[in-house]
């Protein structure tokens, strides 16, 4: 806490910076909410990585556990979340084995994210150019003033903003929604982190500026060799950027594959489920295809069997007493009944 | 027509107050006589040419001694409002970003503090500590402290939970860096309108501390204090009285409709921020 700033500051956190291989790795991952005296599992057995250069997507209805992984990977889970089991390795480095000091140089310098809506997760208060530009000197501490002004208005040109001098100085209502996303990825990106984390970057804006910010992306990923893990409901902007697809449903990854071979042939009902939800232009007389049924809520999900049981159109008898672990089948891995036999191996 | 009377309590306001600033900027290069100077022969005469709002008991000048006194009025005012806003903000920003058991023992001080006469409190400290200017700021401004305590705290608990704090950790962003340059400016407004208010308040307390015979000693002009003296002599000069009165209820009415006003005029502004977003 805040009083104990001052002596951990002297002992440095000694981090591994050596055996420098970047990757992210989430093992096993289980997270608990607790509610009402009781323990939820709001994430069990979460496991995937991610390596530079890869977009990986990751897609599921509101309440499947798509925050949360996230939230998990930066750190600031909400106070009633906590970390049953599991690791996130972040370059080999254990990040839950730090103490908040010592993640306070991750976050923001290894590991960035970019939220949802750019309108709220922006200071009212505070011009844009100076929210860019403390990002860089909370994590170099020696630069001054002028260094990090510099380098702020460098990456807001980066991003594609325009007349960077006067918007340095703006406040954030007088600025676009476009253009408050691209100040959020400028000042995610400002300290080159390994790995990004864009949670649904692109809800809040409009179709037009939803594909520039996706190229945006895309293009700064190419040329700075980082991981993005983009989380999105959209199959659209998924297919757009993504190299791999994770499919979550209740807590648990249920399909997870390279995004094209996915997307083109679903293994997972699921899967199926979402894809066939979205709406086609070809089929403009039909009513739109839903999965039935709702997300069950924590409080209702039950410990054994698969989650998708009492909504999936494929179900069989065993899928309520025994959930399959994610099984690797042909070109990607699928947690499902339908393949592979009883899948206990 | 609402929008009216809401500039019509800032602009009262701002008029009562600018014209005690504008007599306390004076004060400190113009008194028309020494405020302690007396003159025997001179004493409770009522308003005169020479002495354009009479003179006391003891034939000092009132004009000058109403002077004199604002600074007093002012300096204490200022000073325990301000000791008791960097106090409560402290204690109430803690709490409210922090939460837990630090701010259930803050939240509790703060209980008891408020469930403790504050006119009491004060009496207390100053016959521990003594009679002096010092004592008296302090104690004032121990008396002002659950307001800006409570108000810190809630805007702290309602800010923090922001998107744009969260995006602010999410960028390593310390606590203590939070607090002072992302939350705090997003209650500066509120925060000036409770130090208006707290002024008034603060200053009707050293009035009445200073009638007590507890706050200020003479020789040193104060309004409470002149009030108290001029019981005796309410029939012999009225003016005596009056005087210190108006005053008082000039500076509490200008500092209460100053801070209504402002409050009015913030809010009123508030939303219009938004809408240009």
């Amino acid at each position: 806490m805040f009083w104990k700033k001052k002596k951990q500051n002297l002992d440095a956190p000694k981090l591994k910076i050596e055996n420098q291989e970047k990757n992210l790795k989430v093992k096993n991952l289980t997270v608990t909410i607790h509610s009402r005296g009781k323990d939820y599992k709001a994430l069990s057995n979460v496991e995937f990585e991610i390596h530079p250069g890869q977009i990986v997507g990751l897609v599921g209805e509101s309440g499947c556990g798509k925050s949360l992984t996230s939230l998990s990977v930066i750190g600031l889970l909400p106070s009633a979340a906590k970390i049953e089991k599991g690791q996130i390795l972040l370059n080999g480095q254990d990040l839950y084995s730090l103490n908040e000091e010592q993640r306070c140089t991750f976050r923001g310098a290894k590991i960035s994210m970019i939220f949802q809506d750019p309108m709220s997760a922006l200071n009212p208060l505070m011009a844009v150019g100076k929210q860019i530009s403390e990002s860089y000197r909370i994590h170099h501490k020696m630069a001054g003033k002028k260094e990090a002004e510099e380098k702020a208005l460098a990456m807001m040109e980066k991003v594609g903003l325009s007349r960077v001098k006067e918007l340095y100085k703006e406040y954030p209502h007088q600025l676009s929604g476009g253009m408050k996303q691209r100040v959020m990825i400028a000042m995610a990106l400002i300290n080159k982190p390994d790995l990004i984390i864009a949670d649904e970057p692109t809800t809040a804006l409009d179709v037009t500026i939803q594909a520039q910010i996706l190229d945006l992306l895309k293009e700064l990923n190419e040329e700075s060799d980082s991981m993005i893990l983009l989380i999105s409901h959209d199959l659209g902007v998924i297919r757009e950027v993504c190299d791999q697809v994770m499919v979550m449903y209740g807590g648990k990854i249920v399909e997870h594959g390279d995004t094209k071979k996915v997307l083109q042939e679903p293994m997972h009902p699921y899967t199926k489920g979402l894809l066939s939800s979205v709406p086609d232009p070809e089929k403009k007389d039909e009513p739109i295809f839903c999965v039935p049924g709702f997300v069950e809520s924590l409080e209702q999900r039950k410990e054994e069997g698969c989650p998708f049981t009492g909504r999936c159109i494929e179900v069989k008898e065993e899928c309520k007493k025994h959930c399959p672990e994610l099984k690797r089948i042909k070109d990607r891995q699928v947690r499902c009944n339908l393949y592979g036999g009883t899948g206990n191996e | 027509m609402n929008e009216k009377r809401r500039n019509a309590n800032l602009v009262t306001g701002v008029v009562l107050v600018s014209f005690l600033l504008l007599m306390l900027i004076v004060s400190f290069f113009y008194l028309p006589y020494p405020p302690n100077k007396m003159d025997s022969v001179n004493t409770l005469a009522m308003p005169s040419m020479q002495h354009l709002l009479g003179t006391d008991n003891f034939g000092r000048d009132i004009l000058s001694r109403i002077m004199k006194g604002s600074q007093m009025a002012f300096g204490i005012g200022f000073g325990a409002v301000l000791t008791g806003m960097v106090v409560g903000v402290i204690l109430g920003a803690v709490a409210g970003y922090f939460g837990g058991w630090i701010d259930e023992i803050v939240m509790r001080l703060m209980d008891a503090k408020m469930a403790f006469p504050g006119v009491i409190l004060a009496l207390v400290l100053i016959t521990v500590f003594g009679n002096g200017i010092g004592n008296m700021i302090l104690a004032l401004g121990i008396m002002s402290i659950p307001r800006f305590c409570r108000m810190t705290r809630t805007g702290f608990m309602q800010i923090k939970e922001m998107e744009y704090i969260k995006a602010a950790k999410s960028r390593g962003i310390s606590d203590l860096r939070i607090m002072i340059f992302h939350i705090l400016p997003n209650i500066s407004s509120s925060l000036l309108v409770t130090f208006t208010l707290g002024i008034s308040s603060a200053i009707l307390s050293e009035a009445g501390l200073s009638f007590l015979g507890l706050g200020i000693q003479p020789p040193h002009p104060s309004w409470g204090r002149m009030l108290f003296e001029a019981q005796s002599y309410l029939l012999t000069n009225p003016m005596y009285a009056v005087i210190p009165g108006v005053m008082i209820t000039i500076l509490v009415l200008g500092f209460n409709l100053l801070g209504d006003g402002l409050r009015d005029y913030l809010d009123h502004r508030m939303p219009q921020r938004e809408e240009e977003a």
